[in-house]
């Protein structure tokens, strides 16, 4: 493991953490190793399904996330693109569109 | 009139819809004053000639660009990000030109191309057809429709951003 740590508490159902348990014995790994390895593979696949990428990118479009939070789950060049594409359905930024068009 | 320098998938997005009257083709060529680099003029002509997916699109949009000004030599600088040869070329002529817009539906590239840019502001097709009704030109029932066209030919369906952009123009 690298960088900072922060200690959380969860209930896990009592047969993952036996599992768990095994398994650590057998590669001669700590209960906590096996819960990140497990959940950085779990958001390494889903930060990397389009399909949940999408939707990531509607929770921001739709404000429930912000750019931060948005930049943290896909990375920064989609976060960026994800920005510039919120940005072009702004309500100003539409008008400015519209105004500047000339049919005359 | 306010300067538009457009990309290929952009245009052959809009010609898919235009049999509608008004279309958001003849719109686009109206309201603005479209400057495409011949790189662009030469990928929608070879979409035309042969992709059957794109052919219709593209051959309404080859006809469209006759009212176009074609820029035949842009030299490309070192600093346009290694993209498509029409996309670099549009980039290009977005800031040769100092437009206003550069019409582009790259969405896995924005940020790139953005930062390749002088002045000129990103602008994407569903974000132009909700400014033509948000104009008065277009209807909303005409853009939902042209824009489910566009949505069908570019696969558009599960794109969060086109979702949003749907809503966008449902609340107008």
């Amino acid at each position: 493991m690298s960088g900072e740590t922060k200690r959380v508490n969860f209930n896990f159902p009592q047969h993952l953490v036996e599992q768990a348990d095994v398994l650590g014995e057998v590669e001669q790994r700590d209960r906590t190793e096996i819960v990140v390895t497990a959940l950085r593979e779990y958001l390494h696949d889903a930060t990397t399904d389009e399909q949940i990428v999408q939707e990531v990118a509607g929770a921001y479009y739709d404000g429930r996330i912000d750019f931060e939070q948005l930049r943290v789950l896909v990375g920064p060049e989609k976060a960026g693109n994800f920005r510039l594409l919120k940005q072009q359905l702004d309500e100003e930024f539409i008008h400015d569109v519209a105004e500047s068009m000339d049919f005359e | 009139m306010t300067l538009l320098v457009a990309d290929t998938p952009s245009l052959v997005s809009i010609g898919c819809a235009e049999q509608y009257d008004p279309s958001a083709l003849s719109l686009l060529f109206d309201g603005f004053d479209v400057v495409v680099p011949q790189a662009v003029v030469d990928e929608i002509e070879t979409l035309a000639s042969y992709d059957h997916d794109h052919r219709q699109p593209a051959q309404a949009a080859v006809d469209a660009l006759d009212t176009a000004r074609i820029v035949s030599q842009v030299n490309i600088s070192e600093s346009v990000p290694p993209l498509d040869l029409g996309e670099r070329a549009a980039i290009e002529l977005a800031n040769d030109e100092q437009s206003q817009y550069l019409l582009c539906d790259e969405f896995t590239n924005l940020t790139l191309i953005a930062s390749a840019l002088d002045d000129a502001e990103l602008l994407t097709t569903p974000a132009l057809m909700t400014a033509f009704v948000d104009a008065g030109v277009l209807t909303k029932a005409d853009a939902q429709a042209q824009l489910s066209e566009v949505a069908a030919l570019r696969s558009w369906d599960n794109n969060s951003y086109y979702q949003r952009a749907r809503r966008v123009l449902d609340q107008l």
